[in-house]
This record gives C-alpha cells, sequence and structure tokens, in this order.
C-alpha cells in the first residue's frame, strides 16, 4: 500500500530525531540562559534550566542534568553559576561556558539594581511584598516538579535511590548537617549500589569472560 | 583588613566567600551582613535585610546579593567588582573541575555516576524548596502555591513558567486582602 506508506512517511517527518540534537551555537546558548537570567523572578533557576535544556531543547538526558546538579552544589561559589559552566562547557567547550555563565549573570544584575532602586522607595506598599513572595513560592513549585521528577526517574532502579534522596533530606533539613560531608558520604553510598545494580543487569561488564 | 581603597575592601571581603561558599548562597549571608554591617559599616541593618529580600526576587542567582551590596557602597564600578569577586574565583575553579569530568565522560562507569548523583539531586531540589518555603512569613497559602505551581510544572513540561509565577504572587496578595 504506498498512500498508506507515503503518509505514515509524511506524518513522521515533522517530529524531531529522537537521539542525536545538535549541539547549540553560542548565540542559542546565550540567549536561552539570558532569558532564564532576566526572568526567574524568585529564584527556581535549576528548574528553568532543566525546561529549557532537558525538555524543550533535549541538550542534555536527565540523568546528564542531575549529576551536574550534584557537582554544580558540591563546588564551592553560587551554584546555579556552576551548573551554569558545566552545561555550557559540555554543549561548546571552555567558550561555551563562559559565555553561558555571563548570559545568566549579567541581565540580572543590572535589573537587579534597578530593581533595588525602584523597590527601596516602595518597600513600605505590603502588597509589592506579598506578590514577591507569592512569586517566590511558585518558583520553590517548579524546583520540586524537577525534583519530583528525578525521584520517580530514579525509582526505575529500585527502593535505594529514594533511601538516598530522604537521607539528604532528614541530613540537611533536619539534622541540619553541612552539606558538602553529606553529599560525599551520600555518593559513596550511592555509588556502592549502582555498582551492585550495574553488576546485576549487565553481569559481563563486571565479571570476567567464563571460560 | 579595612584598605583606604573601597573597591579593595569590596574585594577582600568577596572573594574568600566565593571559595567557602557551598552548597548555595544561605551559608554566606550570615558572613556578608557580619562584613557589610558589622566590620565595614557599609550599610545599615535594614538596608542589608531590603537588599536581601530584593537579592530573592529579583531573577538570576540569590549570590547576586554581593552585586546589590556593592552597587550601594560605590555605584556600578562597585557592584561589577563585588560581583566579579564573589563569581570569579569559583567560576574558575569549576571550569577545572568540570573539565576533568567531561574528559572522562565516556568511560564506562559515567552511567554508574550518574545513577548515584541523580538521587541526590532530587533530594537537594526538594530539600532547598522547603527550606526557602518555610523562611516564607507564615500562613499555608504560600505552600499551596507551590504544591499547585508543583503539579502545573509536572504536568505542563514546556510551558513558560513566568506567568505560572506571576499568578502565585497574584493569589498571595488576594489571599492576604482577603483572608
Amino acid at each position: 500500500m504506498p498512500i498508506l506508506a507515503a503518509m505514515s512517511a509524511s506524518t513522521l517527518t515533522p517530529t524531531p530525531p529522537a537521539s542525536p540534537t545538535p549541539a547549540p551555537t553560542l548565540g542559542l546558548l546565550f540567549i536561552l540562559f539570558a532569558k532564564i537570567g532576566a526572568t526567574s523572578f524568585g529564584g527556581g533557576i535549576s528548574g528553568w534550566m532543566y525546561r529549557d535544556f532537558v525538555d524543550r531543547y533535549h541538550f542534555l538526558t536527565e540523568d546528564e542534568f542531575m549529576s551536574a546538579l550534584t557537582i554544580s552544589q558540591i563546588l564551592p561559589g553560587p551554584n546555579v553559576a556552576n551548573l551554569a559552566l558545566h552545561i555550557g562547557q559540555k554543549l561548546r567547550g571552555g567558550l561555551g561556558g563562559l559565555v553561558s555563565v555571563l548570559a545568566l549573570l549579567v541581565p540580572p544584575m543590572i535589573l537587579a539594581v534597578l530593581l533595588s532602586i525602584v523597590l527601596l522607595d516602595l518597600g513600605s506598599i505590603s502588597w509589592i511584598h506579598d506578590f514577591l513572595e507569592g512569586l517566590a513560592a511558585s518558583a520553590m513549585g517548579l524546583t520540586a516538579s524537577v525534583g519530583i521528577r528525578g525521584l520517580k526517574r530514579s525509582y526505575r532502579l529500585g527502593l535505594w535511590p529514594l533511601a538516598l534522596s530522604i537521607s539528604v533530606f532528614i541530613g540537611l533539613f533536619l539534622l541540619k548537617l553541612p552539606l558538602v560531608p553529606v553529599i560525599l558520604g551520600l555518593a559513596l553510598v550511592g555509588l556502592v549500589f549502582a555498582n551492585i545494580h550495574q553488576k546485576r543487569i549487565n553481569p559481563k561488564t563486571a565479571k570476567p569472560p567464563a571460560r | 583588613m579595612k584598605t583606604s581603597n573601597i573597591y579593595l575592601d569590596l574585594f577582600v571581603v568577596f572573594a574568600p566567600l566565593s571559595l567557602i561558599s557551598v552548597g548555595g548562597g544561605q551559608s554566606v549571608v550570615g558572613d556578608m551582613h557580619l562584613q557589610a554591617v558589622d566590620i565595614y559599616h557599609w550599610l545599615t541593618h535594614a538596608q542589608f535585610i531590603d537588599l536581601f529580600a530584593i537579592s530573592r526576587a529579583a531573577p538570576g542567582p540569590g549570590a547576586l546579593l554581593a552585586t546589590l551590596i556593592g552597587w550601594q557602597v560605590s555605584g556600578w564600578q562597585g557592584a561589577l567588582v563585588a560581583s566579579l569577586a564573589l563569581f570569579g574565583p569559583s567560576t574558575i575553579l569549576a571550569y577545572f573541575v568540570t573539565r576533568a569530568w567531561h574528559k572522562s565522560h565516556d568511560k564506562p562507569w559515567t552511567a554508574i555516576v550518574q545513577n548515584a548523583l541523580t538521587p541526590l539531586a532530587s533530594g537537594l531540589l526538594l530539600t532547598s524548596a522547603i527550606i526557602i518555603l518555610r523562611s516564607t512569613s507564615g500562613g499555608v497559602t504560600p505552600w499551596l502555591i507551590a504544591g499547585v505551581s508543583a503539579g502545573i510544572f509536572w504536568r505542563f513540561k514546556t510551558i513558560n513558567p513566568l506567568p505560572v509565577l506571576c499568578v502565585g504572587g497574584l493569589v498571595l496578595v488576594l489571599a492576604r486582602l482577603w483572608l
């Protein structure tokens, strides 16, 4: 049935190719990060990055993004700057990293100064304060939605990733322990479990070939 | 370590914080307060609180608080020096770590490392959302706004967040007016 074949071919063409997304140009990197930097009112920046780089453009896989996020948190310095550097560097090398960090930081720097000029005069108006707080609360919903997505994704490996995520919460929120030792320690535990998991699903790579 | 040069002072205050601040800006805000208010007397306590609130609400990372302090101290040049001091050293360090990470990226253990790190990222994201929500000024409304927003962002993967955030802001304004 040639007609049907032609039809299915034409309906298939507009869907984007699934796996190899070409790396973005430096210009697109700049535009994406500048847009995030200039519009991410109330925080939740990693959620914004996730939506653009994983969901919309598929430049990174979910696992790549989440690993980059953890590394950015362990490193010193503002972690969203580290995350932007990591993503830019992965996609376009060192120059890509530099462009990404500058695009993420410079527009909101200018905006923050302008905003402070305006708001320090209007600061007594309480509804502005309420509006900004509601905005920040909504932005935390964005952050949480990426976290929940990650929980769901790692659940496919079993229950141990869930236990790790809960341990992060217990360590940092309930016990108020310092972040770096908690994350490094739990990363070691995670490596042990991930290694066991890998051996179970793919024994060939783990064991020497049986003769 | 006060010097006679205001730009040098800004650099001396913020550059070490760049390399000390781990796990988000929260940990260094206390130290910024100590330096800017108590040691250098650049700002009053009330001014500091105002700038902190603005840095949280403004787009971009919360660490832009350093930019705002620099701007209060000596205008655009101050903002530039403080920003470079706070973001520069950590970015240079992150560059080298990231380069090493990407060089070893095609090794077979990459999948194992990613499987180990993803649950930590999930835990970090949820914990930071809860910490920030708890610092809002009371009531269940911010939590409800966050919950409904999370549901929307979960359901609609590529929706533009900004309109949703603005509705969140309006809801809190109306809730505080009427409740």
